[in-house]
């Protein structure tokens, strides 16, 4: 059997369940109305493409962690839940999840970064007359780093993703899966922030180390990277985070994640966890209904 | 049928946390025979098909497969399959057949009786028809061992018999199929060999004129009342948590 068979299959199934899923699109239309919203509100889509990223950067950091979770907390569960059949056929479980991974991301990647084509088609049009040329030194507005702010939100999405579809494998029931789903959502969107500053504030993290502590941080991380490598390039005001720390942070959260998901597949690993983390879960649910 | 196994059960066990719901379960299944594992609610008959497919891991014991090398040796059924919506029956068919050399969807369909919903999307499909969809799913790159959970649960009972006769039919072609269920009287027409699980072990193995004869029954029914005792309760093994 081959290694990888079965993966562009399962891979092609996601994108055209991704697709076809209304619910999806109306996401992705959402996300455009909120982008309108903001940029009309903060005025950066007539400033060219950096002051747009800026505008966009603080919702994209909520609303990015969302997209992932919806479109990964139920990856192996409910009617998407055919392991024990797929299994039966020549189909990896490496396959199974290189798969379904990479189908969701490739919607994911349609869902965020349809909006944020036409937001970089809007301030070309409307942007000032630097927004219209493609820069080739520092210190200019250009589409090339608008590019570059999305490919880094598509990478912000594509690790919580990962995370969203590790909390998927460890939970059975969909109630537990939207709760584990949202508790992927709080973590990340919140989570790190709130532990660097309690660290801060209670002296257990020095300032000089701050950079590298919030690199472990999904969103802290994808923000620094923006204000670096977008922001920073053209404004000279980078430095709120070190870069390969980000980078590092990011990478790993992705590999433990993903490699969460192949372990966890098995159904059997983790049975332990999994119970602890059902009974926790199913009581947040419970706690939600109520 | 073959006195070949085509797979070998030897000693499997299975724990979950303190409930031991399968001890020392041992058999051969013969090739290009019908089996049936019949059993009261709660003795074990869908942890052993678990376990038999590779769902499960058995906490002890081994079960190997010995049948014809090919590219999917054991074609699954589950209790409850699970469909993608928004696909239409062809389209759910056409996936699982890209995984392997398998045929088109529409024989797979017609085979079953349902070419007419073929363009049919999963989640309008009834019950049965998705039942039927099932074990064409099952079917797909010809296995040599087809496991059916319940194949005719929710069936109705014209269906119920086109289920159990297509099991037949793939038997007389060399496919050995091994199906759980509960509806003893179609177990009775169409299997070769019935394992009798009770209280997670086999209580009773064997082909059906002779299990008749050894429980002086007159019926398979009869058999299973012989061997389980008191059908009026739900066995629950290993006690409580």
């Amino acid at each position: 059997m081959s290694r990888f068979q079965g993966f562009g299959a399962v891979a092609w199934r996601e994108v055209r369940t991704v697709v076809r899923t209304r619910s999806y699109l109306l996401l992705s239309v959402g996300l455009l109305a909120v982008f309108a919203g903001t940029l009309r509100a903060g005025g950066g889509i007539e400033g060219g493409y950096i002051p747009t990223a800026v505008d966009l950067l603080l919702p994209l950091e909520l609303l990015v962690p969302l997209v992932a979770v919806a479109l990964g907390y139920r990856a192996f569960g409910g009617e998407n839940d055919d392991r024990p059949v797929l299994l039966s056929y020549p189909v990896s479980k490496g396959s199974l999840v290189a798969g379904v991974y990479v189908g969701r991301l490739i919607g994911l990647a349609g869902i965020i970064g349809g909006p944020l084509l036409a937001v970089g088609a809007a301030v070309s049009r409307i942007g000032g007359a630097e927004s219209r040329v493609f820069a080739t030194h520092q210190g200019a507005d250009s589409p090339v780093l608008f590019v570059r702010f999305l490919a880094l939100t598509v990478c912000f999405g594509a690790v919580v993703l990962a995370m969203a579809m590790a909390a998927s494998v460890l939970v059975r029931t969909s109630r537990a899966a939207l709760a584990a789903g949202l508790a992927v959502l709080v973590v990340v969107v919140a989570g790190g922030d709130l532990l660097a500053f309690l660290g801060l504030t209670a002296d257990a993290i020095g300032e000089d180390v701050l950079g590298t502590v919030l690199g472990a941080s999904p969103n802290s991380a994808y923000r620094g990277l923006v204000l670096e490598s977008v922001v920073g390039v053209a404004t000279d005001q980078g430095g709120a985070i070190d870069v390969s720390a980000a980078v590092a942070g990011l990478a790993g959260w992705l590999v433990v994640s993903l490699g969460a998901v192949v372990v966890g597949i098995d159904r059997e690993p983790f049975a332990g966890i999994r119970t602890g983390i059902g009974e926790l879960t199913g009581r947040v649910a419970g706690a939600l209904d109520r | 049928m073959s006195d070949a196994p085509v797979l070998r059960i030897d000693g499997v066990s299975k724990s979950f946390g303190t409930v031991e719901a399968l001890s020392g379960v041992s058999a051969s299944i013969p090739s290009g025979s019908v089996v049936a594992v019949i059993g009261p609610n709660g003795s074990g008959k869908t942890t052993l098909v678990r376990i038999l497919v590779g769902d499960l891991r058995p906490t002890a014991g081994t079960v190997s497969y010995e049948g014809p090398d090919t590219e999917r040796p054991i074609g699954y059924l589950p209790q409850d399959p699970t469909f993608r919506s928004g696909f239409s029956a062809a389209e759910t068919l056409a996936f699982y057949s890209s995984l392997v050399e398998g045929r088109e969807p529409e024989p797979l369909l017609e085979r079953v009786g349902l070419a007419a919903a073929a363009d049919r999307n999963v989640e309008d499909l009834s019950g049965g028809m998705r039942q039927l969809l099932g074990i064409a799913q099952a079917t797909i790159g010809d296995p040599p061992l087809v496991v059916l959970d319940e194949p005719a649960s929710g069936l109705d009972p014209n269906m119920s018999e086109n289920v159990f006769e297509t099991a037949a039919e793939m038997a007389g072609s060399g496919t050995t199929v091994l199906l759980s269920s509960h509806d003893l009287a179609l177990v009775e027409e169409t299997a070769d060999t019935v394992l009798v699980l009770n209280r997670g072990g086999i209580a009773a193995s064997g082909a059906i004129d002779a299990l008749r004869e050894q429980f002086d029954a007159d019926s398979l029914r009869d058999v299973l009342n012989e061997v389980v005792g008191d059908t009026s309760r739900v066995a629950v093994v290993g006690g409580s948590r």
